[in-house]
């Protein structure tokens, strides 16, 4: 027997032991009655439920399409300004590098590689100044002293002073240095053949 | 109240004039934290018209009585639990005044609740309002919720004033009640209870239940089966009163 009849019928139980019906009925229908109201707060409450969830819902949808719109909108806006810093990097008239605080290459035009006779895989993004001025020992693009002159432009970047210097190379050719610290802890150079001026 | 060798005290309060969270702000404040405080607000059904509380005289309307426990030799324990559902989504508390809240996430609080209980139980708030607690907490540490029960409507200034204080800034939720969850949360605080008095709990016994307007409300009928679960805890032995 299910434990709310039970206790209906010994609600509904007379001294006697006899059952009070009309007690008894009015438990009952009271109990339908109850029920048929939680039924009813049931479903009132899911059906508010969803559809406040699917109007949240909505609202989240169209906010990820707005901020997709507006990163969409940015990553154009980065895109035309990478290709006008290509464009003027390449454009330039001197070669011209960047290195980050560890001294790690950024970027560089390819007229920088270009002067010192470096492949591509030479100055791409990430190696080192060390491994630069190496490879341009090794391809002869140096000054006489290469060992002193490799020790000595790694000692004067790590000064952090901007500094101007004329390097003779080898093969007679006067490169300009123009060395400035950028904000981050990083440098910027640009580098150019002034042999004609000489 | 404040005495050596207080280690209890029981209070029922006035149910419609009181802020539940400043009276036991106020108690704690004048006994101290390793008091045990439990009690709870009295009710008068779904009325909300007026509540009476007596002691050492007849019931009265607006009182505050307590019985407190002295002695090295009373072990006191005491539960909470609800084991309503929370449902639905979160909402921000975006205008309150101590407790009386005024608005979610912008909108009308009392409208919410309206809509939740539809026209025939709207009509009877503030009780109906019961059978939807509402869980508030700090979005900053939100495992640590409160769940509220209401006292009061303001038709005219579309607010309700709960039990407690409803922080402006808060998360809010609603929850809801199903049967069996709830005698399961009589358990559990009834659980919460005999185990805060641990191996200690030798010699004379006593339980004092207090449960809440709101569950009768929605368990109608089953609401023995609250009574049931928290005696199976307790066990036989153990007399019970309550509220």
């Amino acid at each position: 027997m299910h434990k709310l009849l039970a206790r209906q019928l010994a609600k509904a139980a007379k001294g006697s032991g006899e059952l009070d019906v009309e007690i008894l009925l009015g438990l009952v229908s009271e109990a339908y009655g109850q029920s048929d109201s939680d039924r009813q707060r049931t479903d009132r409450s899911i059906a508010l439920m969803i559809g406040e969830l699917e109007q949240l819902n909505r609202g989240l949808d169209q906010l990820v399409q707005e901020r997709t719109a507006a990163l969409r909108e940015r990553e154009f806006e980065l895109q035309a300004q990478n290709l006008r810093f290509d464009a003027a990097l390449e454009n330039m008239p001197v070669g011209l590098c960047m290195f980050d605080r560890n001294d790690y290459l950024i970027v560089c035009n390819e007229r920088y590689g270009a002067m010192y006779g470096l492949t591509s895989e030479q100055v791409k993004r990430g190696v080192t100044l060390r491994s630069i001025l190496e490879a341009r020992v090794a391809a002869g693009n140096s000054p006489e002293d290469a060992e002193r002159y490799v020790e000595q432009r790694l000692a004067e970047v790590r000064r952090g002073q901007p500094y101007y210097t004329e390097n003779v190379m080898r093969d007679g050719r006067v490169v300009a240095v123009n060395y400035r610290p950028t904000q981050d802890g990083g440098w910027v150079a640009t580098h150019q053949d002034i042999t004609a001026q000489k | 109240m404040a005495a050596p060798g207080l280690v209890g005290i029981f209070v029922l309060s006035d149910g419609l004039n009181v802020n539940g969270s400043e009276l036991v702000a106020g108690i704690i404040g004048a006994v101290g934290q390793q008091v045990s405080v439990t009690g709870g607000l009295a009710g008068d059904g779904a009325e909300f018209r007026e509540t009476l509380v007596g002691a050492d005289c007849p019931p009265r309307k607006q009182v505050v009585a307590a019985v407190g426990f002295y002695g090295a030799a009373i072990r006191i324990g005491h539960g909470s639990a609800g084991g309503w559902d929370e449902f639905g989504p979160r909402r921000q508390i975006t205008r309150s005044r101590g407790n009386v809240l005024f608005e979610f996430d912008g909108g009308p609080a009392l409208d919410l609740y309206k809509r939740y209980l539809g026209e025939d139980e709207t009509r009877g708030l503030p009780g109906f309002g019961l059978l939807f607690p509402l869980r508030i907490f700090d979005p900053e540490r939100p495992n640590h919720d409160i769940v509220r029960t209401i006292l009061a409507v303001d038709h005219e200034a579309r607010s309700m004033t709960f039990a407690g204080d409803v922080p402006e800034g808060w998360t809010a939720q609603l929850m809801r009640g199903n049967f069996d969850r709830l005698a399961a949360g009589a358990a559990l605080a009834a659980r919460q209870a005999t185990d805060g008095v641990g191996a200690a709990r030798s010699g004379d016994q006593l339980a004092i239940l207090v449960s809440c307007i709101g569950r009768r409300l929605l368990m109608g009928q089953h609401t023995a089966d609250e009574l049931e679960a928290a005696s199976a805890e307790f066990g036989p032995q153990i007399p019970q009163l309550g509220f």
